[in-house]
């Protein structure tokens, strides 16, 4: 089939080895003429190194606030098939499992009402339908509703919350990361469809600190399953490993905080000075296992730049029991969301107020003791208060 | 205060600030609980009844915002 426009600059992309996104557009454009005036306008704003797109407005569905991105082209004269192109994010089940016949039924929905394009997945955590018009947002979401899916969260949202694929197919996740996601996303569906904050918040959730889902990098507030006691350790199998792998350089040189020791073919860990990275539990994973007391370390206020520079997350509680109905964690949610709204002007991500107030002011207005784990680097520590009088003097 | 005294003095705070400022939700919140002595989830309530009666909504323009939708703001 012969296309409706040329895009010499969007072939290019099609040259590399890796999948080109291009290719997938090219076989929706077959049959969607939303695909095929979408090509033509990507391919103009390469040439013109120049957007095309007007985003945000006053669109969505009755009685939320999130959920869709308005997007409309401005020249929908020359491309009229992306004259509206709004993008509806659907919440995505924990771990992003789904079967066969959920993804159809979804498909169906958006080949109905939509471009037929998707995203899988957003880094906001959902399944990402692009491109729509105006008048089709409220059919769409009544069957995508009736039929037991949820819109995400966009907008100064909570976001739909994330996870790693957990105890379902890990058995180092020291907490049920989709557990905790599942009771987040439906305990604060009301901060998530009714966008109230300052801006965008979102949660991770993380089985282990190998931290799959990136958390510490993406996420306003991680939460990292960990353990309170002693790695357990199986010597037999450290000698197994001493004769395919030299631990000393790949785990005892590599522990961030020295706290191995390996010494006449025994493995030894000091685990009051251990940062609990599981650098060596993941090298050596048949002869050290997390401890049996498990739980997870908070981590707040990591960013991508977007409004200011990138910024990773610091731990603000190192250790928390994530049992069910997860009272203290909603608790300290709570709080910190409350210091926000006082405090955090508008576009103002948590990790950034953290920044402008400082983190001992953070930590005295929540209420919460300084640690040694928050120290996120060298002259960066929570245990500096100093008092008016001290500066004066 | 009765929940449709709520609303009106909500609705009343969006329609002047039009032109002038665009509210988010923690304004009015903030806003009406500290004029009126009401608590926040009551100003909540009465404003997520506003919205889902399409007398109010949701707008984005770089952050989210609560006005009053176009036809009713002519």
């Amino acid at each position: 089939m012969s296309k409706k426009y040329d895009t010499p600059l969007l072939d290019e992309l099609k040259k590399g080895v890796f999948p080109s996104f291009v290719v997938e557009m090219e076989k929706a454009a077959a049959r969607s003429d939303m695909a095929a005036d979408l090509l033509g306008q990507v391919e103009l704003s390469y040439k013109e190194k120049l957007t095309h797109w007007k985003h945000g407005g006053i669109v969505g569905v009755r009685g939320y606030g999130s959920g869709v991105i308005g997007r409309y082209s401005d020249i929908p004269d020359k491309f009229p098939g992306v004259a509206h192109f709004h993008t509806v994010r659907i919440n995505a089940p924990s771990g992003f499992y789904y079967t066969s016949n959920a993804l159809r039924e979804i498909m169906d929905l958006w080949d109905k009402y939509g471009s037929g394009m998707t995203n899988m997945h957003g880094s906001t955590g959902d399944m990402i339908l692009l491109g729509t018009r105006s008048e089709n947002l409220e059919p769409l979401f009544a069957e995508v509703s009736s039929r037991g899916w949820d819109l995400g969260g966009s907008g100064s949202a909570v976001r739909t919350p994330s996870c790693c694929l957990g105890m379902s197919r890990c058995e180092w996740s020291n907490i049920d990361s989709q557990a905790i996601t599942y009771d987040i996303t439906q305990h604060y569906q009301d901060e998530m469809h009714r966008p109230a904050f300052p801006y965008k918040f979102k949660f991770k959730i993380a089985g282990c600190a190998v931290d799959c889902i990136a958390s510490i990098a993406r996420a306003d507030m991680s939460v990292i399953g960990t353990w309170r006691d002693k790695i357990r350790v199986d010597q037999n199998e450290v000698k197994n490993y001493a004769s395919k792998m030299d631990i000393k350089a790949e785990v005892v040189d590599l522990c961030p905080t020295g706290c191995i020791t390996y010494t006449g073919g025994e493995l030894t860990i000091d685990d009051s000075n251990c940062s609990r990275c599981m650098n060596c539990i993941a090298r050596m994973t048949k002869a050290l296992r997390p401890g049996v007391e498990k739980g997870a370390t908070i981590l707040l206020g990591s960013k991508a730049p977007i409004v200011t520079g990138a910024l990773m997350s610091w731990v603000i509680v190192p250790f928390m029991k994530m049992e069910p109905p997860y009272d203290e964690f909603y608790e300290l949610v709570d709080k910190i969301w409350e210091w926000w709204d006082e405090n955090g002007k508008n576009r103002e991500r948590i990790g950034e107020l953290i920044e402008r107030l400082t983190f001992p002011r953070f930590l005295k207005d929540v209420g919460i003791e300084p640690h040694p784990a928050m120290v996120k680097e060298p002259r960066r520590d929570p245990f500096f208060f100093w008092s008016e009088e001290d500066i004066k003097r | 205060m009765e929940r449709e005294e709520i609303k009106k003095i909500i609705y009343d705070l969006v329609e002047k600030s039009v032109g002038k400022k665009k509210l988010k939700q923690g304004d009015i919140l903030k806003k009406v609980a500290a004029d009126h002595g009401v608590e926040k989830d009551e100003v909540k309530a009465a404003l997520r009844e506003l919205v889902d009666a399409g007398t109010l909504i949701f707008t984005y323009f770089g952050g989210s915002y609560i006005e009053i939708p176009p036809k009713e703001a002519v």
